[in-house]
């Protein structure tokens, strides 16, 4: 039971460190219940729906400081979703430290990219422009700056937080010594 | 002597010891693996074939014919890219 405990706080701890599930950094949007939407809009999110597909849009404007301020309230997929990294700290494959220092990590590369977008783009939307075709000549430094930080931080995400079943968002062409 | 070093052109930022480029005229964006990131650091100073592969043959464990030829084949990609310039 202490055992138990102490796990919870160590994921708590990092939880509130974090935040990238909710800030728009992993994800674009989060899938609701259907019985979940008046609760979501009742809470100021902004609600999709296309068919059975329902979803709420990230980054969640309830987040203040990497907490959640409805946290006793919050919908299901935010009690249920573990990145993987809170997954190693459950399963002790890795120790506190080691996980808030890849938050560290992750968030001096979300830093990096925040410092290149323009005032109020999103980190999806940040995404999408990195996703879009080649750099238009309209200020392509730019561009390119967006863009290389996203993919940077991608790359990140993927190698430490996304579980497996999660989208990638974005894909690097490999250069390595062999692939002449 | 051909020296070869990265485009001005060419953008990069580092995780975990390996890089991550672009060319800001093409858009595309590279990952280099750690070998390649080692390159990617020596020819942050226009250098030699000859001068890289002396410095990786000092790091790993690898025979002079296959490493030349590696970097040769590493350096074409990049150029091809346009991540890296020749002096």
């Amino acid at each position: 039971m202490a055992e138990d405990e102490t796990l919870r706080d160590s994921g708590s701890q990092l939880c509130v460190s974090c935040g990238l599930c909710c800030d728009g950094a992993l994800h674009d949007a989060a899938a609701l219940l259907p019985e979940e939407i008046s609760l979501a809009l009742s809470l100021g999110m902004k609600v999709t729906q296309s068919g059975e597909d329902v979803r709420f849009s990230l980054p969640c404007h309830l987040l203040k400081d990497r907490c959640c301020t409805v946290y006793a309230n919050r919908p299901s997929p935010c009690r249920n979703y573990k990145c993987r990294l809170l997954q190693t700290l459950e399963a002790d494959e890795s120790s506190l430290q080691q996980c808030l220092d890849k938050v560290s990590s992750a968030r001096s590369l979300l830093s990096d990219l925040q410092d290149v977008l323009p005032q109020d783009m999103t980190l999806p939307e940040a995404r999408a422009s990195a996703a879009s075709q080649p750099v238009e000549d309209v200020d392509k430094l730019g561009r390119a700056k967006i863009k290389l930080h996203a993919f940077a931080l991608n790359v990140y995400l993927e190698k430490y937080f996304r579980n497996e079943y999660e989208n990638s968002f974005l894909q690097t062409t490999s250069i390595d010594e062999n692939n002449g | 002597m051909t020296l070869y070093v990265r485009s001005p052109d060419a953008i990069f930022s580092e995780i975990e010891g390996e890089f991550v480029a672009l060319n800001i005229n093409k858009g595309q964006c590279y990952g280099m693996d750690s070998i390649a990131s080692k390159v990617w650091s020596l020819i942050e100073e226009p250098r030699s074939i000859e001068d890289i592969c002396t410095t990786l043959e000092s790091i790993y464990d690898v025979d002079p014919a296959t490493c030349r030829s590696d970097v040769e084949s590493l350096l074409s990609s990049l150029s091809k890219e346009g991540l890296v310039g020749v002096q």
